[in-house]
């Protein structure tokens, strides 16, 4: 597996019943917010370099991140969650000409192996009217859905606009 | 004929070409050939006070059109003018930096002003009337319309998404598409400071 460097974001992964997680490997890097089963011997998703715009409450923001399936499998990203906006989703942004605009992303497909990187002007997800201010150096927590049930729950850290 | 007169000559030639560089061609950006004239237009501020656009000489003026619910394109080009503003030093105080909400049915003079002083105090947030809004973009050439969005007040707003430069004499000579790279208009910028 990929180690994991300091610049990685706190990531977690759970199946509908019960939290699975990295392995024993990754438990001192990853710290509290990460547990370990035997039965979850990688993450099926590496993140790394999730961060979040800085906004006011009741706000929009935009969540960035890379991502790389680490599965022999496509994995299918179906849902985003986050209780630090009343709507989470994931959009991507087009620029045609000057015109920029943004379209919801229903689901995101990794080809086995395959990496998205998730950055201003393109692929994001929006937080869309926020619980609360989000101040650089604080963390917004975000919770992956993929279709086979499993969840990837990470925090991201808010960075200055 | 006097033997000084190829260096007088050479010093009109070089005379003529700093004045022609001020305005014309090598920028970084895209050039407006020729350079077009835009009025200036008056917002009034939440504490009710009056910004005037007006063209000023020896202070060029940034424009970036966009709306504060805009998480992803909008705050690139205000960040980068964050960096442009702290590489230009202390003559970025002549810079007029201007953030002009394309959705003031959302976007009050208060919130808009509250957008643009999250990046750096000295930008300014503009949230016209419906009229104002619709002639300074006429005036840019910016075109916005509403998209999508489950409930009326949640729309998205597609928008145009460059940053427009204008000199002193209030005239549009460059602009810089999303993505261009904040150094292209730093380096611009410098011709007019």
């Amino acid at each position: 597996m990929t180690p994991l460097s300091h610049r990685d974001a706190n990531v977690r992964v759970s199946s509908r019943h019960a939290l699975l997680a990295f392995g024993a490997a990754l438990t001192g890097m990853l710290g509290s917010a990460c547990s370990t089963s035997p039965s979850a011997p990688h993450a099926p998703l590496h993140i790394s370099e999730a961060w979040a715009r800085q906004a006011d409450s009741g706000a929009t923001s935009g969540i960035y991140l890379t991502m790389t399936n680490m599965d022999s499998t496509t994995i299918r990203v179906v849902g985003f969650e986050s209780t630090a906006a009343r709507a989470t989703q994931a959009h991507e942004t087009m620029i045609r000409g000057d015109m920029s605009r943004m379209d919801m992303r229903a689901e995101v497909e990794l080809a086995p192996g395959a990496t998205i990187t998730m950055k201003p002007g393109g692929l994001h997800v929006m937080l869309i009217d926020t619980t609360r201010r989000l101040v650089a150096g604080d963390t917004v927590p975000l919770t992956m859905r993929l279709a086979d049930g499993r969840a990837i729950v990470l925090s991201a850290l808010v960075r200055a606009p | 004929m006097s033997s000084a007169f190829p260096r007088i000559a050479l010093a009109v030639v070089s005379m003529l070409t700093l004045a022609a560089c001020e305005t014309k061609g090598g920028f970084h950006g895209i050039e407006f050939d020729p350079p077009k004239q835009v009025p200036g237009f008056q917002f009034t501020r939440a504490d009710r006070s009056i910004v005037r656009t007006d063209a000023e000489a020896g202070r060029p003026q940034l424009y970036f059109f966009g709306y504060t619910h805009c998480p992803d394109v909008c705050p690139t080009p205000l960040a980068d003018w964050k960096r442009v503003k702290q590489a230009i030093g202390d003559k970025a105080s002549r810079v007029r930096f201007y953030f002009v909400t394309v959705d003031p049915e959302r976007d009050t003079p208060a919130i808009a002003e509250r957008y643009a002083t999250q990046f750096d105090a000295a930008f300014v947030g503009l949230s016209g009337d419906s009229l104002t809004t619709r002639r300074i973009q006429d005036a840019f050439g910016v075109t916005s319309y509403h998209e999508g969005g489950t409930e009326p007040s949640a729309y998205f707003v597609s928008h145009s998404s460059q940053v427009f430069l204008v000199d002193g004499k209030g005239r549009i000579v460059a602009q810089y598409p999303f993505g261009i790279g904040w150094e292209a208009l730093r380096d611009d910028l410098k011709r007019f400071l």
